[in-house]
């Protein structure tokens, strides 16, 4: 920068302090109202974000109703009780396992499920169609779709899933893959499983567990396709927030001979549902954001125009005396950075103490990210630039001649 | 009144037929058909009654207004093809103005009134306080300089309306009605500086209704309903 250009800054940086300062209780009046925008939208980020991370370790523990557990297998072992024992399957779960599960107290449903695929997907078609869907298998006893709050229609058959009949219960869009019709009556209708026809018993759409693309059927089925239950899994569902200390004593109930081996974890998606609260209080933030951005965009704009018009006279004065339009106007893109820059800076702090104020009222946990300090400043002045644009207009269109004519 | 009066034959101010025709409805005709030619350095009033264009004269001579039609040439230069910046620094450079209302800001002290200008025309941070001393001296108020504007009394702020105008040592000085609220004293120390002024070589252009300015110029303009009737040199 030339010394003239620097020179210039100055002239221009001492005409808006002059000006502000000239008009104190209207400067303080504009930077308290900017501060307190700024410090409402950045308190309302700051707040939303604590808010979710309070309310998704809230969920977290609310939520905490769905297990899984798994039993580590050994070669050799089968404790198993069920159809399969003494045909050669290595059973880690014992037969009883769901009637086990369920005699815990607060345990709603229980159910022992198991993948089948190795790679992912299973080929399935329909009887007399060529078509092969690939399609998650996975083998399931009724308790497990109850455990997983499967809505399942037909519910009468459900049952099935305990024998090792070749039924089948197709998850919605998966039976819309294979073009058969989502029903109440799924007789008629048969799929190709590998060499297995199997017959259509029901449909089951999207619950706590996501069915929606798979094929379920008997679990017996499944252990014989798998040869053994090494990669089963039971699915406890608990009353709500009983998660915790159902997992404590489940290992016990399984295999009180080897608790060890057992073990235990949450299913819920709970991820996704603390993103799903973090991302509408993300929107419900920017939504309040955007309102108080617009307003104080306005009340920058309009505090800057009643001052264009109060002081027409001493703009047409400048321009009378040989001020170019853009030197006029450079005033007062000055004098909203500057306004917009202080109140920015205020406002972060006010946000900031408005977040831990609510926080501590609401034993939370306060989250400020440090890029408020920075955000604070850069949007008040951003906001005082965007504001000061029309009245900074309005300022070179004033008619020198006009502006200071005695009348 | 020690030093001669300079008053060089070249034309620093040539009109001819300047109309100015104000698009109102109906319109208004402010100006019709002027030619003028005024000389460096010389002292012009320009008299006539209210309404009779000569606001409007001085706000298209002072490039604050543009004509309608006719040629306005400033110092051999067609000021018509000018653009927008070239008239603005134009008026920074070469003009200064006296307005009837001294247009004093009455927030800014009586030096920071004067150094508007100073910064206007780009004069260098470091020169501008003894310019300002220099000038508030030439205008007898040298102890006013850190006193607000509204606190001045009509007289003084005239003449801080003054030093504005010739702090920034324009080729003229277009004043108008400047002794219009001022009473004989004040009006008599205005005219002193006007004649320091033009004894330097700056042409002043005075409008006025005091036939005492008029009789202090060495021309006198009369205009009556937009035109010049009337040119007496003294």
């Amino acid at each position: 920068m030339s010394r003239r250009q620097s020179s210039r800054v100055v002239d221009v940086v001492e005409d808006v302090v002059i000006e502000l300062s000239a008009r104190r209780s209207r400067t303080v009046l504009v930077v308290v109202a900017v501060a307190l925008s700024t410090g409402a939208l950045l308190a309302s980020l700051g707040i939303s974000t604590t808010a979710s991370q309070q309310i998704a370790g809230s969920l977290a523990a609310s939520t905490l109703d769905l297990l899984t557990v798994q039993v580590a297998p050994v070669d050799g072992e089968s404790v198993g009780t069920q159809q399969g024992r003494g045909k050669g399957l290595a059973l880690g779960f014992p037969g009883d396992v769901e009637a086990r599960a369920t005699s815990i107290d607060l345990v709603e449903a229980a159910g022992l499920s198991l993948s089948v695929d190795r790679d992912e997907t299973t080929a399935v078609r329909r009887s007399g169609d060529p078509r092969e869907i690939p399609t998650p298998l996975l083998g399931a006893t009724s308790g497990f779709m109850e455990a997983a709050d499967a809505a399942q229609r037909p519910t009468t058959s459900t049952w099935l899933l305990d024998t090792s009949q070749a039924v089948v219960i197709l998850g919605t869009s998966a039976a819309a893959q294979l073009s058969i019709p989502v029903s109440d009556d799924p007789s008629g209708h048969q799929v190709q499983i590998g060499e297995t026809s199997y017959q259509v018993i029901g449909f089951v759409d999207a619950g706590r567990i996501d069915l929606s693309a798979s094929a379920v059927i008997p679990y017996q089925k499944a252990v014989e396709a798998m040869r053994g239950d090494s990669r089963s899994q039971l699915t406890v569902r608990t009353a709500p927030g009983a998660g915790a200390p159902v997992a404590g004593v489940i290992r016990a109930a399984v295999r009180p001979d080897h608790p060890e081996r057992v073990t235990s974890s949450q299913v819920a998606s709970l991820s996704s549902l603390r993103q799903g609260v973090d991302t509408q209080l993300a929107q419900l933030a920017a939504w309040v954001g955007a309102f108080l951005f617009v307003l104080t965009c306005l009340l920058i704009t309009n505090s800057m125009v009643v001052s264009v018009v109060a002081r027409t006279e001493e703009i047409g004065l400048r321009r009378a005396l040989g001020a170019s339009r853009a030197g006029v106007s450079a005033v007062f893109w000055a004098e909203g950075l500057v306004i917009g820059f202080v109140g920015g800076t205020t406002g972060s702090t006010v946000g900031a103490v408005a977040v831990v104020a609510v926080a501590a009222a609401n034993r939370w946990t306060a989250h400020i990210d440090p890029w408020f300090f920075v955000v604070g400043p850069a949007l008040g002045g951003f906001i005082g630039l965007l504001a000061s644009a029309y009245p900074a207009w309005n300022a070179t269109r004033i008619s020198p001649a006009l502006a200071v004519r005695s009348d | 009144m020690s030093h001669p009066r300079r008053v060089t034959a070249s034309p620093v101010l040539q009109l001819t037929g300047i109309t100015k025709t104000y698009p109102t409805r109906p319109p208004v005709t402010a100006l019709a058909g002027v030619d003028l030619t005024v000389q460096v350095g010389e002292r012009l009033a320009v008299v006539g009654r209210s309404g009779s264009g000569k606001s409007t004269l001085l706000n298209i001579l002072g490039l604050l207004d543009e004509c309608s039609s006719g040629r306005y040439e400033l110092a051999g230069s067609d000021t018509s093809t000018m653009s927008a910046a070239a008239r603005d620094r134009l008026r920074a450079e070469r003009f200064g103005f006296v307005f009837q209302d001294s247009h004093v800001l009455g927030h800014r002290t009586v030096a920071e009134n004067i150094a508007l200008k100073l910064a206007i025309t780009r004069t260098p941070r470091r020169e501008r306080p003894a310019r300002i001393t220099e000038v508030l001296e030439k205008v007898g108020l040298d102890h006013r300089r850190e006193a607000l504007g509204r606190l001045l009394s009509g007289g003084e702020r005239q003449r801080v309306a003054i030093a504005r105008a010739v702090v920034s040592d324009p080729d003229l000085l277009l004043a108008d009605e400047p002794t219009g609220n001022l009473d004989a004293d004040s009006s008599t120390a205005v005219l002193d500086v006007f004649d320091l002024l033009a004894r330097r070589g700056t042409t002043v252009v005075v409008i006025t209704h005091d036939l005492r300015i008029a009789g202090w110029a060495d021309r006198a303009l009369i205009l009556d309903g937009g035109r010049l009737v009337a040119d007496h040199a003294a």
